[in-house]
């Protein structure tokens, strides 16, 4: 994607989930900033005050005040708040409550290799071929059993293409080490770790051409792990489709 | 005042770890040959045999599946007009013999010292794809690696006997050169892309002439062999090795056959 797409602050939202965890974000930092400011103030306020004089003696004790006890109480109600009223409704919707198979979620494996994504479709009977570790080879990346009729028609790519407005399900898998995979634009970041399959969800809202990368520093070539996020109307998803499915002499 | 003798021992005692450490000093700047002169020279008036033939793959054409360069680089995807290649692991030719096999003399062409080609072995990346795929190379030889691609790759070489290497060739660089010092050919060095997980070479070090990587019509050729019997090993990435052993008489020439099968 363009570079000069990212402002100075978070990057385009392009995800449906995205206006949750933006808030989240934006209120966890003017909180953090209320704190930091208030706590500098604080300790300007005492170095000063409590400086070093002749005929001042230190007192090691804590002072026991009412004023400090409600901003203690204060401070952790707001936290709780956040945690309760904020993150954890986030959390669930984008975590666990998964998209119901009747609204036909686009799925797709995500494959983290050192050091690119290789994206993995049905194809058109929507039935994933066998994978295993054992298959996993120079001419097969995927990890696809050849002898296996579902796997025919499977598509595998290196970039991602989703259709706007339909929920699409990854499930992430990672062929070496731990890698996480991140859309900026999509408000995502999943660990992807060796021997586990997570799956995740995210829906587009927009269309256009974005960038995925890794979060988790997996080695020498991190920097180049990305891949190209292509999101277009169903309609063009479609032709994407059937032009794979072509080109798989299908 | 003459030294006591407390102070006589001190001295020499420095002078022996002296001693040691130019001693090791030496071994550090001029190494041993790595292998070692094992033979006598070469003459190249025993050369009268031949052994040749070819590598056959019994069963069902292994699917594969081309590679989508685009969505990882769309530099690579351009060079090839957006037309997908196909991965050189496994090619069945139309005669159906198997290509980049590596077939070599492993034992029997030991005892002679056999004069280094003149000039590098070349390893080129062409189009986000490293040519050749396999082959051979001289131990003592060079190996220089050259890109013309416009995008940058990371070539890691992983020798288990020789240096591993690991290096960034960004476009226009220099070619890199490596020296392999020592045999490896059991199995050959992968070298592969970091940037470009598709890209895979495979490069053997052999101590003598005698190989050969089958191409378009499966064949090789091992020429210019002394009189004698000899273990022959075909290697494939995909497939492994198998041996044969070959007994080829003065000015005579033989012709075997390697059978890979398919494994899942």
């Amino acid at each position: 994607m363009n570079e000069s797409q990212y402002g100075w602050w978070l990057p385009p939202n392009v995800s449906a989930h995205g206006d949750d965890i933006d808030l989240m974000i934006n209120l966890i930092h003017w909180f953090m900033l209320a704190l930091f400011v208030g706590w500098s103030i604080f300790i300007v306020f005492c170095l000063v005050r409590f400086r070093q004089r002749p005929g001042h003696a230190a007192v090691y004790e804590p002072i026991e005040a009412r004023f400090n006890r409600w901003l203690e109480v204060g401070v952790a109600v707001a936290e709780a708040a956040v945690l309760i009223a904020f993150a954890m409704p986030v959390w669930a919707k984008v975590k666990n409550e998964f998209p119901a198979t009747n609204t036909n979620p686009v799925i797709v494996r995500v494959i983290g290799e050192q050091f690119k994504w290789l994206f993995h479709y049905p194809g058109k009977d929507g039935k994933f071929g066998k994978t295993a570790a054992e298959y996993y080879a120079d001419d097969n990346p995927a990890g696809l059993d050849f002898d296996d009729d579902d796997g025919i028609d499977d598509i595998t790519v290196r970039g991602l293409h989703i259709p706007v407005g339909k929920p699409v399900i990854a499930r992430l898998v990672s062929k070496d080490v731990i890698h996480s995979f991140k859309i900026p634009v999509m408000r995502i970041t999943q660990d992807v770790v060796p021997g586990m399959e997570i799956p995740i969800w995210f829906e587009a809202r927009s269309t256009g051409e974005f960038q995925i990368g890794c979060a988790q520093l997996c080695g020498l070539g991190h920097y180049e792990m990305k891949a190209k996020l292509t999101i277009e109307s169903p309609k063009e998803f479609q032709r994407w489709l059937d032009e794979e499915h072509s080109a798989l002499g299908l | 005042m003459l030294p006591t003798a407390f102070e006589r021992a001190a001295h020499g005692g420095l002078v022996q770890a002296r001693a040691i450490l130019t001693v090791i000093c030496l071994v550090i700047m001029f190494p041993a040959p790595s292998r070692a002169a094992d033979g006598k020279p070469w003459d190249p008036a025993l050369g009268t045999a031949t052994i040749s033939g070819s590598v056959k793959f019994d069963g069902k054409r292994p699917r594969s599946r081309a590679i989508d360069m685009a969505g990882a680089d769309e530099k690579c995807a351009e060079l090839h007009g957006g037309v997908r290649q196909k991965p050189e692991t496994v090619i069945v030719n139309d005669n159906g013999t198997l290509r980049n096999v590596f077939v070599w003399v492993k034992s029997g062409a030991e005892g002679w010292e056999f004069p280094l080609p003149e000039g590098d072995a070349e390893l080129e990346q062409v189009g986000c794809l490293y040519t050749p795929h396999v082959q051979g190379m001289r131990t003592g030889q060079s190996l220089a690696i050259k890109t013309s691609d416009p995008t940058a790759h990371n070539v890691h070489g992983f020798g288990k006997v020789n240096r591993s290497f690991n290096r960034s060739q960004p476009p226009g660089a220099a070619d890199i050169v490596m020296r392999m010092r020592r045999d490896e050919s059991q199995p050959p060095m992968k070298v592969k892309c970091d940037i470009h997980p598709w890209m895979n070479a495979y490069v053997a070090v052999v101590p003598h002439p005698y190989y050969a990587v089958t191409g378009e019509r499966g064949a090789f050729e091992l020429p210019n062999l002394p009189p004698g019997t000899y273990i022959l090993e075909a290697w494939h990435e995909k497939y492994g090795g198998m041996e044969q052993t070959v007994t080829v008489a003065d000015n005579a020439s033989q012709t075997i056959e390697f059978t890979f099968t398919k494994k899942k």
